[in-house]
């Protein structure tokens, strides 16, 4: 960059860089043609919904809500004494608020997000395998997997309830790091936040393959704790139940049942935790993430990529040869496109050369050669194990 | 290949392998690693900050799109700038049609917020002129001189890049030259 250029200081922040990314995550997700109809199709629904005068509808950021319900600006809204019924949603999701209930909305292109600040609100939501559905009430994570459901958050006391009508959510207390404790209720089944104990700390994941955990690793988060202390959530009483979507009654849940709270970080946040970490330079961090991704979610379709990075880190940061090579195998068998294997196998015979560059690294070096003679690391490769 | 003292993370061949076989995973972390440089060059080359979301996502979006057209061995970022480089002359030309037909209102040029703190009152001085002279320019010299000037590419750089020959870029940046001169001459175009 010239001098005029180191003049022009620009940056954008984080959260908008996560907006930049949402847009092109969605983009890449739709075929522009359709993504056209689909506007269309919403802008000629919402038209005739308004002319008809028939409810609510939601555009993108602004909710008309009719006045003697409540009120309704940018993506708020503020019931009224009678609160508002039957709201409809773009996505298709129905949602009725009690009265002077109080919450806002939020979408982005991978999650659909309702803040519950008062009031009790029920929800009917469309599925979207694409677009979770998560409310949000004090401390409180309710996680939709298609349902319907009520979710009251107590002015006062803060205390949350979730009673499930239909179908199934997740629940869990909000925490600092990404393995808070959830609990799944079932169709007919009330949670209460109530009396409960703060979140335990997450469950470990016990021994590990010797790919996933070197003796050198260690755990991304400071509050890894022992299997035994395994935090458990409690349903407080059961109401009529159906198997969600079927019409066949599901078993009765008794009132004392308890179900087992789960610690699990999606896939996406967990290796969007290892990446975040090597590109702040925290690299123990992220080769760390990244064994603990390959450990939860070996068939994801990221472990070729995850287990290729710990490689490099093993290999390159960490001086770890002997790891480097079982997590380059790991990337290579991985995966099916050749490229990506190409890559994997080249770079396991640096780590074999790195290693005692012996008989191993020649072998490893001529499979490689007799698999990529014209490939774009067969000339260093060549050169490698002497 | 040499991976020795090589920055984790580092290469981007891996990446792109696996975002051509469909990763959408591999895309983000693409998208994680470049965009800083991207916004920055789009900026650059807009000078205006509200016109930056767009070319950037724009660019990433057909970068993404159409990654089986990568050469193998070519570098990400390279083809990156390209591909940015000409959605922003682009964008440009479709404001600019916008505009004579009146349905877009230009904003001013947006640099003093971007202004390095300790850059020198003659370099911003310097910078306002060159961006206020080439604000009217055609959008292929004014790309040139970005490129030139601000960026410090080369020339050959710049040919592979926007994909011209040398000997059409340095044709340009002469005219470049010339209509700059011609401004500075007769004192226009703040």
């Amino acid at each position: 960059v010239s001098r005029l250029g180191g003049a022009l200081d620009y940056r954008i922040d984080r959260a908008r860089a996560e907006r930049q990314w949402d847009a092109i995550s969605d983009r890449l997700s739709r075929p522009p043609r359709r993504r056209a109809r689909a506007i269309v199709t919403l802008g000629v629904a919402a038209g005739i919904a308004g002319l008809l005068g028939g409810g609510e509808v939601l555009r993108r950021r602004t909710i008309v809500a009719s006045g003697s319900q409540g009120s309704a600006t940018g993506d708020r809204i503020v019931a009224g004494p009678a609160g508002v019924p039957d709201l409809a949603l773009p996505d298709g999701t129905r949602l009725t608020v009690g009265p002077r209930g109080r919450l806002r909305l939020a979408a982005s292109a991978r999650l659909r997000l309702v803040t519950l600040e008062s009031g009790v609100i029920t929800l009917d939501v469309a599925h979207d395998p694409m677009r979770p559905f998560e409310v949000t009430a004090g401390r409180v994570v309710v996680r939709v997997l298609g349902t319907r459901f009520t979710v009251a958050l107590g002015a006062e006391s803060g205390d949350v309830t979730v009673s499930v009508e239909r179908g199934l959510v997740q629940v869990r207390r909000i925490d600092e790091t990404v393995t808070a404790p959830a609990v799944e209720l079932p169709s007919g089944a009330t949670w209460s936040s109530r009396g409960l104990e703060p979140p335990q700390p997450a469950v470990d994941d016990g021994p590990a393959a010797p790919l996933i955990a070197p003796p050198q690793a260690r755990p991304v988060t400071s509050n890894a704790g022992p299997a035994s202390k395994t935090p458990r959530l409690k349903l407080v009483s059961t109401g009529p139940r159906r198997s969600p979507g079927r019409g066949s009654p599901a078993p009765p849940a008794s009132p004392s049942r308890v179900v087992e709270a789960r610690s699990e970080p999606s896939p996406r946040s967990l290796f969007a935790l290892a990446e975040g970490a090597l590109l702040a330079g925290d690299v123990r961090g992220a080769a760390a993430a990244f064994e603990r991704f390959l450990r939860r979610y070996p068939a994801d379709g990221r472990a070729a990529l995850a287990a290729f990075e710990l490689g490099k880190i093993r290999l390159d940061v960490l001086g770890d040869p002997g790891g480097a090579l079982a997590a380059f195998t790991e990337a290579a068998a991985r995966s099916s496109d050749e490229r990506f294997v190409e890559h994997a196998l080249a770079r396991r015979v640096h780590a074999l050369d790195r290693l005692d560059g012996g008989p191993r690294c020649r072998a490893a070096r001529d499979e490689y050669l007799s698999r990529f003679s014209a490939g774009g690391q067969a000339g260093t490769v060549r050169g490698l194990c002497r | 290949m040499d991976t020795r003292g090589a920055r984790p993370g580092a290469g981007d061949s891996s990446l792109v392998a696996l975002a051509r076989a469909g990763e959408h995973g591999a895309c983000e972390v693409l998208y994680r690693r470049h965009s800083a440089m991207a916004n920055r060059f789009a900026y650059r080359l807009l000078g205006r900050d509200g016109e930056v979301d767009d070319v950037v996502q724009d660019a990433f979006v057909t970068a993404f799109a159409t990654l089986g057209r990568l050469d193998e061995g070519k570098s990400f970022s390279s083809w990156l700038c390209a591909i940015l480089a000409r959605t922003a002359m682009r964008a440009r030309r479709r404001r600019r049609l916008l505009e004579r037909f009146g349905f877009f209102q230009a904003k001013p040029l947006d640099l003093e917020g971007f202004v390095a703190p300790d850059a020198s009152l003659d370099l911003r001085a310097e910078v306002q002129s060159l961006y206020a002279h080439m604000d009217r320019m055609p959008e292929n010299l004014r790309t040139v001189l970005v490129l030139y000037r601000v960026e410090g590419m080369g020339q050959p750089e710049i040919a592979a890049l926007l994909g011209v020959s040398t000997r059409t870029i340095k044709r340009w940046l002469a005219r470049a030259d010339a209509a700059v001169a011609r401004r500075v001459g007769r004192g226009g175009g703040t």
